[in-house]
This record gives C-alpha cells, sequence and structure tokens, in this order.
C-alpha cells in the first residue's frame, strides 16, 4: 500500500510543495541576474531606465501569468473541449481591471494607447492566430511564461512564431498575387519611399492599400463625448469592456456552470439570490487565476502610465531617439524602433528574428513592417525584446519558487504540434496586427473595438481547433488500434 | 461531428484496453492512503505525463464521462496547466477531486465517479426551462 500522507492539495489551494533550497538560490540568481542587467544599464548611460521599465513591467508578467497559469488558448480550449470557464472568468476579470485603471490613465493623459483600424483583417488574424494556438498549446503570453517552467515545446512555439512573421512580412515575388489589384493602387498612392519596395510584397500592400485606409476610433470617440472622463470611463470603460465582460461571464455562467452549481447545492432555490451566488461562485471558484487577472489588469494599466511619465522626462517619443542618441543602428528610416509602451508580444520576437536573418545575409528591411515602422535592432537593445525576456525570467523564478520549473523535452508530436502551430500564430499575429495580447487584451482594455473583433475571431479559431484535435485523437487512437491488432 | 462519433468509442475502448493489457497488474492492485479518504484502491490509473494539456484534458473527460460510479482514478501528468484544469471539470464529469500529490518531477490526482445525482423537480424545471 501506498502511503501518501503530505503534499496533499485540494482544488482550492495552489498545489505547492515545500520550496528545495536550490530552486530558491536559482531564483535568487535570475532575480540578481535583472537587478544587474538594471543597475549596469543604467550606470553606463541613465537612459537605459526606460529599458529597465519594460524589464521590470514584464518580470511581473512573467510572474503573474505563471501564477495564474495564465494562458488565453487555455481558455478559449478549456471551455470548449472540457467545459470548464475557470481561465475564461479569469481573463474576463483581467480585462475590467486593466480597462478600468487604463480609463484613469487615459483621463491623466498619460495613455501610450493607439487604437487599430476597425476591419475584418481583425476576424481573419484571430482565427488562423486561434487555430495555432490550440494546437501549440499555448497563446503568445502562455508560450512565454511556459517557456520560463522549463517548456522547451513552448520555446519551439516562441521561435517558429517568430520567424514565421519575418516571412510573412517579405514575402514578394508569388505572393503578390494574393493582393487585389485596388490595394496595389492604393499602395502606390502613398508615395512610399522606393527602399521597402512597397509594390513588391504582399504584407506591404496589405497595410499601405488596405489596413491605412480603414478608420480607427476608440468607443469613446465613436459616441462623441468631449470630455475625456466620460469618454473614458463610459464609452471605453463600460460600454467597450464591462458589458461586453459581463455578458460573456454570464453566457458562460448560463451555458457552462450553472448546471451543475445547481446540482452540487442543492438547497432551496431561491430565484435571483441563488443565481447571483452562483455567478460569484464561478468568479471566485479560481482564486488563484482571479488573483492572477486582477494583478495582471493593475500592471498592465501602471505600465502604460510609468512609460509616458518616462517618455517626458527623457524627452522622446520613442525608444528610436534614445538608440540614435546613444549611437546605435538598427532603426527604421524614419528612425524609429517597435515601442508600444504597454504589454505587448510577438513584434518585439519578430524583430529578434529579422536581426538573425539578417546576420545570414538576407535584407529584411526592405517592407514597411521593418524598414518603416519597427527597425531591427540588435537584440540586446531592443527595448521591448527586454520586456520578453524578462516575462520569461519572472515566470522562471516563480515556477522555481513554487518547484514547477522543470525542463521538458517535447516528444516529435509535440515538437511538430508547436511548430505548425506557431507558424499559424505568426501568420495570424501578422494579419491581426498583433497577438492575444496586442490585438486583444490591450485593445479590448483601452476602448478600441477592435479587439473585440479579433476575440471573436481567436474564440472561432479556438473552437476549429479544439474540434480538430478531438478528430486527431480519435483518428490515432483508431491507428494505435490497428498497428496491435486489435 | 460524423467522425468524432466514430471515432471517440474506438478510441475510449483503446485506452481502457490499452491500461488492462500493459499496466494494469501493477496498477489493479494499487492503494494509496489519502487523507480524509483512508484507504482507498486505485481503479485505473492514467499516465499523461510528457502529453500536452488539451490532450490530457480531453482524455481525461472521455474516461471519467464513460466510467462507472464508485471508479477511482489516479491521474498522473507534469503539464501543470491540465492539472489545475482537471478538478474543475469534474463536476461537470459527475467525479469528486479527493487529492492532488506532488511526486518529484509530476502530480498525480486521484479521482472519484459518483453516483448519478438527480436534480430536484423544481430545479429540473427550471435547467430545461419547462
Amino acid at each position: 500500500m501506498t502511503s501518501l500522507p503530505c503534499n496533499t492539495v485540494n482544488v482550492d489551494t495552489p498545489p505547492i510543495a515545500v520550496t528545495e533550497p536550490r530552486n530558491v538560490i536559482s531564483a535568487f540568481v535570475i532575480l540578481g541576474f535583472f537587478a544587474l542587467v538594471s543597475l549596469g544599464s543604467f550606470t553606463v548611460d541613465h537612459r537605459f531606465i526606460y529599458y529597465s521599465a519594460y524589464l521590470w513591467f514584464g518580470f511581473i508578467y512573467g510572474m503573474t501569468l505563471q501564477y495564474g497559469r495564465f494562458c488565453m488558448a487555455s481558455a478559449i480550449r478549456d471551455l470548449f473541449a472540457v467545459g470548464v470557464p475557470r481561465m475564461a472568468v479569469g481573463i474576463m476579470i483581467a480585462v475590467i481591471l486593466f480597462s478600468l485603471v487604463s480609463a484613469f490613465v487615459t483621463v491623466a493623459g498619460k495613455s501610450t494607447f493607439h487604437p487599430s483600424p476597425i476591419g475584418l483583417y481583425s476576424v481573419i488574424g484571430g482565427l488562423i492566430f486561434g487555430i495555432g494556438m490550440v494546437y501549440t498549446g499555448g497563446c503568445a503570453s502562455g508560450s512565454l511564461y511556459k517557456t520560463g517552467e522549463g517548456s522547451i515545446a513552448a520555446l519551439l512555439v516562441v521561435l517558429s512564431l517568430a520567424f514565421s512573421q519575418v516571412f510573412v512580412v517579405d514575402a514578394g515575388g508569388w505572393f503578390n498575387h494574393l493582393v487585389p489589384t485596388a490595394w496595389t493602387q492604393a499602395t502606390v498612392a502613398q508615395n512610399l519611399p522606393g527602399v521597402i519596395t512597397p509594390t513588391n510584397g504582399w504584407y506591404d500592400q496589405f497595410l499601405a492599400g488596405y489596413v491605412w485606409n480603414l478608420t480607427a476610433y476608440t468607443v469613446g470617440e465613436l459616441l462623441g463625448f468631449t470630455n475625456a472622463i466620460y469618454a473614458a470611463f463610459i464609452g471605453n470603460f463600460l460600454i467597450n469592456s464591462v458589458i461586453p465582460a459581463a455578458l460573456i461571464l454570464t453566457a458562460i455562467y448560463m451555458h457552462w456552470y450553472r448546471k451543475a452549481y445547481l446540482r452540487d447545492n442543492q438547497t432551496e432555490y431561491m430565484g435571483f439570490r441563488t443565481e447571483l451566488a452562483g455567478f460569484w461562485s464561478m468568479v471566485t471558484a479560481s482564486k488563484r487565476t482571479a488573483i492572477a487577472g486582477l494583478v495582471l489588469g493593475i500592471a498592465a494599466g501602471l505600465h502604460m502610465w510609468v512609460m509616458d511619465g518616462l517618455q517626458h522626462r527623457l524627452g522622446i517619443t520613442n525608444a528610436g531617439d534614445l538608440l540614435k542618441g546613444m549611437g546605435f543602428s538598427g532603426l527604421s528610416i524614419q528612425d524609429t524602433v517597435f515601442d508600444p509602451g504597454y504589454f505587448y508580444i510577438t513584434t518585439q520576437e519578430a524583430q529578434g528574428a529579422a536581426w538573425v536573418v539578417q546576420k545570414l545575409g538576407i535584407n529584411v528591411t526592405d517592407n514597411i513592417f521593418f524598414g518603416l515602422d519597427n527597425g531591427v535592432p540588435n537584440p540586446l537593445l531592443n527595448p521591448v525584446l527586454w520586456m520578453s525576456i524578462s516575462l520569461v525570467g519572472g515566470s522562471a523564478v516563480m515556477a522555481l519558487l513554487n518547484n514547477e520549473f522543470k525542463f521538458k523535452m517535447p516528444t516529435l508530436e509535440i515538437a511538430t504540434w508547436a511548430i505548425f502551430g506557431g507558424i499559424l500564430m505568426g501568420i495570424g499575429a501578422r494579419v491581426g496586427l498583433g497577438c492575444n495580447i496586442g490585438s486583444f487584451f490591450a485593445p479590448v482594455t483601452n476602448g478600441d473595438p477592435s479587439g473585440w473583433l479579433f476575440g471573436l475571431g481567436m474564440t472561432v479559431g479556438g473552437l476549429i481547433g479544439v474540434k480538430f484535435f478531438n478528430w486527431w485523437i480519435g483518428r490515432k487512437m483508431a491507428k494505435e488500434m490497428a498497428a496491435f491488432d486489435l | 461531428m460524423l467522425l468524432s462519433r466514430i471515432f471517440r468509442p474506438i478510441g475510449l475502448a483503446w485506452v481502457g484496453m490499452r491500461h488492462r493489457l500493459f499496466q494494469s497488474d501493477m496498477l489493479r492492485l494499487k492503494q494509496v492512503d489519502l487523507p480524509g479518504h483512508g484507504t482507498l484502491q486505485v481503479d485505473e490509473s492514467l499516465n499523461f505525463v510528457g502529453d500536452n494539456c488539451l490532450r490530457t484534458n480531453l482524455l481525461t473527460k472521455l474516461l471519467l464521462d464513460k466510467a462507472v460510479a464508485g471508479t477511482v482514478f489516479e491521474i498522473s501528468s507534469d503539464n501543470l496547466s491540465a492539472v489545475e484544469t482537471i478538478p474543475f471539470m469534474l463536476p461537470n464529469c459527475n467525479c469528486e477531486h479527493l487529492a492532488t500529490i506532488h511526486e518529484p518531477t509530476y502530480l498525480k490526482i486521484y479521482v472519484r465517479k459518483r453516483k448519478t445525482q438527480t436534480l430536484p423537480t423544481e430545479l429540473k424545471s427550471r435547467l430545461h426551462g419547462q
């Protein structure tokens, strides 16, 4: 008989064992490394504090995402595949809180957010991204934090996501036939610099010939609020975030939670009071996810405030000003680099991949994405990449402290899914102008309705991915059974 | 949908048979002492160590849905996301979570299939909008 008296947990208690001393040491080594980078770079040039701000917010994101297992792939997949709403609920909590903090930041005039154009591309991009993330088992942020837990499969996702974006934005030749003539004509009319060869590259024509002609607005602007407080709190916060999030939570409760709740709590049914108790029970079912949603929402809002404050303090509008001032290269032809000023993933990874491709002798700056807008700086000097790297580090620290860090080599099958899904995520991210963070989480919390369009596509894509995976597992089992001649 | 209807039962049958064929001698005799539950015999042991979360969750749900009341499962996984999701899927599978145990490199979740619970008539009518 096996006796298992210790380390036993239940649903409400996180399964944390006693932290091993070597894990604590490793966690402090990682923390010390980032502290050293932060202090060392500041000593070299005080303007690197802008980089450190990205770094430490990335670190907080990493710790939070790992603590709450925060993953949008998990949210959609668990809901449709096994009927568990825990993660979807956590994400809606984060949406509401990030939106509230964003409203304060916007009213204070410290927001760094710019809305994306409204168009069908968001739905299509989200759809491709959603299918891909179910195959990989993690969204863009989820794959980063899982890399910090030691998952090599997640690292493969990040790498394939990064390199596939480089291919997407630089593909010309045959791919030019994919775009309508109207887009090509509209691109020519933009009179873009010849060095980026805008009519040779489907993505250039997609951006200059289609996306740039769409209108971008927040709900506050759309409703015509002239008062900044009304625009931020009624338009952006209440109408674009709280009401849709509350409707989604209600739909989740009715469809996935209510039945089991009423069955397991067979007390006297008191109408709305019982329903409200059930709803609250769903929201608080996973304290871990709810707490992560709360911290993530507040941190993401504060991040914008801090970055805007630093931009004013340093007298810059873009990190490209810093790189130029310090004499570094890798800027776009507008002397800019990618610098959103808030939580963002995918573009900085694409820049890192582009830098590697450039080092192999292939020019990838003859396009709008890298050449005109984002640049291809050295990864060590890419401020937003500092955030991604520290996100992995923050996740590793949290995993180590909870004895959850483990190097996991994937099987060939899982590695194949990771690479294939990562490629789809890369394509989806570029078509949708971002990932689950940059095109969903940040927009919906800042009054930009395009985020919900991306979210819709991502949900439908996730559903398709789950259906396919269900079929795939059944097929594989049937094959295994046939091989054993059973 | 059609393919799913064809392959699901085949898949379930295979998982069940595979465990009986290759792991049953050791596992079927296994007993564990879980705090609050005393000594229990593990009827089915599912090993998902190394698997991704979707596969772990999907297969676990399929097996729990089809299990006979009283069956005790031991589910092994090193996927943290799956380990935390499984306890939340149990109410919908009419199962109860007994415990989650840390092993050095993975976790074990103990689950028991409950007897079918019937809803009071009032709740039934409300759920079905009658």
